[in-house]
């Protein structure tokens, strides 16, 4: 009888050990993505802190590159006038990817002919009706790293 | 404390005070009496000092305690006195001074551009303006050098000194030849030594037969006499006439030409400095009163087609010369005064700068100021031209981007017909209008058949209209109406064909585009991350808006290459969006499986431990 009056208490206790396991685990495996989602992540670039773009010497004078920044394309340009710029590579008009007129220095939509300044993005000619949009732009240690949006009129 | 702070606040006000008193004391508490200066300032502002300091031309030398003034000190306190630009310093308006200053001026603008005759009798009422100079106050002043003395210089450069017989273009350093006596140039005299070529010219005018080369401009024969601010007597007595001629006078009042000091005087004639009427308007003041409308352009042009005068301004000075070429030109030309004049689009007396938008030749009022001619069917008529161009532009795309969104970038009628050079382009000409904003588009129509010069090829206009341009549609592929390919193609020609497979691609690569679109939208919708597929897409894109630019090169490769590129990348995002859509779905599935499992866990654990629980024995 000993073995009969111990058994059930232990029984019981791992049950409710275990039904009190099953219902936190559930509930955490809600709600954790929820409280993961709220903690910043380490990785600032996902949210628009600057992130490296390439080393300085990838983007020679009288050239541009599009690069990929927080999964917005971005025209790295570097000119004689302005140095190193970065802007939205969309252009204002009908959306078109810009491209580089290495003739020109500047910055060409090859959609419309739309013109934009390699120095402030700023429309020179053509249906384009805004500027592009700036980025900050920092070299640091020979890395190139486009940050935010820089204010001013933008699409 | 507060004492000493008194003090020193005290102290300030005092010393400012002091200097305030001091520093005002040179222009307001001038001393009456300064010698005025003889001769007109106009263009030797800067050149006091130069002459002066060191008596060139016959200058009286200023005195030794005037050492270290500078040009613009002079003019503090001498006043010109006969005043070919400035106020006159001791005389009255309405005496006999003012009439003669405005002749001198009027000589002096004449004499720029006039014939040798004219010259002549420049230089003799010069010359008695020299004579009549000498004000009485300049006898009455202490200079150093003899009173009449300053005069001279005045009537002598008109008289006496040499005239420069040769073109002055390119040959500003005089010295450089007339200094060493080079290629046969009289030299210098010695009593001209150390003067430098700048002050050549202040003495020596050119000679009438160097001016011929200048480009005629019309005589306007207006003297544009120096009318004093608020003195005019045109505007006095019109002010106070009927409705009909003081209207001109208020008009004028806010035109950019009041503000400018040009007065009626200078497009009407007469003597705006006359007090009665018929002195006003005497023949001999050059009155014309209403100008003819066939001389109205040319009246104009006597100052806007002057580079001189127009520079400061900023203006061009080519109007005059392009109206003639424009059709209005030819026609006022023979005699039709219905045509626009400068008068009629530049506000009449209301003139104002184009940059004005309440002006009728600001851009967004253009078309209505064409219109308002253009559209008027019994004006027109006897022209044989339409009248619905206005009517038919209003709704066009060009239209609706400039009146209805306001984009000044929109072309107006002037932008593709011209302003002062008014005339339609020629049929040949439209690709290079059109082609003037459409760059991209020209560039590929150029490469085309199309642009070929046999008859009868299609130029812009054949296919997008002239006025009532509107927004090309893909449909333009398939119909034979007005603007379709169809309207030339017939359906079983080659080109035709042709016409089909450009627009197949074309069409495909939208949809596809479209598509992309659509499956990037569902899957933002569901929250999910889809920039990566947005850059694809904006690649696309340009690809697609490239080939539909490209396709005026008629050239299927060419397009077929930007075609099928937006078409790939379309399809790429299409896939990806649908796999990331078919991704959350599994992945939502297997939560909701995982957490019904549980649940059910969660169940039979719940059970056993009430089943449990009942085999407690009860308390
Ligand atoms: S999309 Fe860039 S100019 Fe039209």
């Amino acid at each position: 009888m000993t073995e009969l009056t111990g058994t059930p208490i232990t029984r019981r206790k791992s049950i409710q050990l275990l039904l009190g396991f099953s219902i936190v685990a559930t509930i955490s495996g809600i709600v954790a993505p929820i409280i993961a989602y709220l903690i910043p992540r380490e990785n600032a670039a996902a949210y628009g802190g600057p992130s490296v773009v390439g080393a300085a010497a990838d983007f020679p004078l009288n050239s541009s590159k599009i690069v990929s920044v927080n999964d917005k394309p971005i025209i790295i340009v570097n000119t004689k006038a302005g140095g190193l710029k970065a802007f939205s590579a969309i252009c204002t008009h009908l959306g078109c990817v810009v491209a580089w007129n290495e003739r020109k220095s500047i910055i060409h939509c090859p959609c419309h002919d739309g013109f934009f300044n390699a120095v402030t993005g700023a429309v020179i000619s053509g249906p384009p009706p805004l500027p592009l949009t700036q980025y900050e732009l920092v070299v640091r240690d020979g890395q190139v790293l486009v940050g935010k949006q820089l204010p001013g009129r933008s699409a | 404390m507060n004492k000493l702070w008194f003090r020193v606040v005290l102290i300030l006000i005092v010393v400012a005070a002091a200097s305030l008193v001091l520093a005002r004391v040179p222009v307001n508490a001038r001393p009456p009496g300064q010698p005025p200066i003889p001769h007109n300032v106009e263009g030797r502002e800067t050149l006091c000092v130069a002459c002066h300091s060191a008596g060139i031309a016959g200058a009286p030398k200023y005195p030794p305690d005037h050492e270290g003034r500078t040009n613009e000190q002079c003019l503090f306190c001498h006043k010109p006195a006969i005043n070919g630009t400035g106020t006159p310093a001791a005389t009255t308006p309405g005496s006999e001074t003012p009439s003669v200053s405005s002749t001198v001026s009027a000589t002096e603008t004449f004499s720029e551009t006039v014939t040798a005759t004219t010259v002549a009798t420049i230089t003799i009422q010069a010359t008695e303006v020299g004579t009549a100079t000498p004000p009485p106050t300049a006898a009455a002043t202490a200079s150093p050098e003899p009173s009449s003395e300053p005069a001279q210089p005045t009537a002598e450069s008109t008289t006496t000194t040499p005239r420069i017989p040769h073109p002055l273009e390119g040959r500003d350093d005089c010295l450089a030849c007339h200094g060493t006596g080079a290629a046969g140039a009289p030299r210098v005299p010695a009593s001209h030594a150390g003067r430098t070529s700048d002050t050549c010219r202040l003495c020596h005018q050119p000679a009438a037969s160097t001016q011929a080369e200048a480009p005629q401009i019309l005589p306007t024969q207006i003297p544009h006499p120096t009318v004093l601010p608020n003195q005019d007597s045109c505007v006095t007595c019109h002010t106070n006439l009927d409705a009909k001629l003081a209207g001109p006078v208020q008009e004028w009042e806010s035109s950019i030409h009041s503000q400018r000091g040009v007065t009626c005087a200078d497009c009407h004639g007469g003597d705006a400095n006359a007090t009665d009427k018929a002195a006003a308007h005497a023949a001999s003041a050059n009155f014309i009163g209403t100008p003819k409308t066939v001389d109205i352009p040319a009246l104009c042009a006597g100052c806007h087609a002057r580079v001189d005068l127009m520079r400061q301004y900023d203006l061009p000075t080519d109007q005059w010369a392009k109206y003639q070429q424009s059709i209005h030109g030819k026609k006022l030309a023979q005699g039709d005064t219905n045509v626009a004049t400068c008068f009629v689009c530049h506000d009449g007396h209301a003139t104002k700068q184009v940059t004005d938008p309440s002006a009728h030749v600001y851009p967004l009022n253009v078309p209505a100021l064409c219109g308002s001619c253009h559209s008027n069917i019994e004006l027109i008529k006897p022209y044989n031209i339409p009248t619905n161009q206005y009517e038919l532009y209003v709704k066009s795309v060009h239209g609706i981007a400039l009146l209805e969104k306001q984009d000044l970038r929109a072309p107006s009628c002037a932008t593709c017909h011209g302003t002062h050079g008014a005339a339609p382009p020629g049929f040949e000409e439209v690709a290079n209008v059109c082609g003037g904003c459409h760059t991209a588009t020209q560039d590929y129509y150029l490469k085309s058949i199309h642009a070929s010069d046999t008859p009868g090829t299609p130029k812009c206009v054949t296919c997008h209209g002239r006025y009532d341009v509107e927004t090309p549609t893909d449909a333009m592929f398939h119909g034979d109406g007005a603007r379709q390919c169809g309207s030339c193609h017939t359906p079983t020609s080659p080109q035709n064909a042709a016409v089909q497979e450009i627009a197949e691609n074309i069409e495909a690569s939208a949809q596809a585009v479209d598509q992309a679109e659509k499956a990037i939208n569902e899957a933002a919708g569901s929250a999910l991350i889809v920039a990566p597929e947005q850059i694809k897409l904006a690649d696309a894109k340009t690809n697609l808006i490239t080939a539909r630019a490209a396709q005026h090169t008629l050239n299927l490769d060419t397009i077929k290459q930007r075609t099928d590129a937006a078409t790939k990348k379309a399809n790429e995002v299409t896939a990806d969006a649908q796999k990331a859509i078919a991704d959350s779905i599994f992945r939502r599935e297997i939560m909701v499986i995982g957490l019904v499992i549980m649940a059910m866990a969660i169940f039979a654990l719940w059970l056993i431990r009430r089943e449990l629980y009942k085999q407690l024995p009860p308390k």
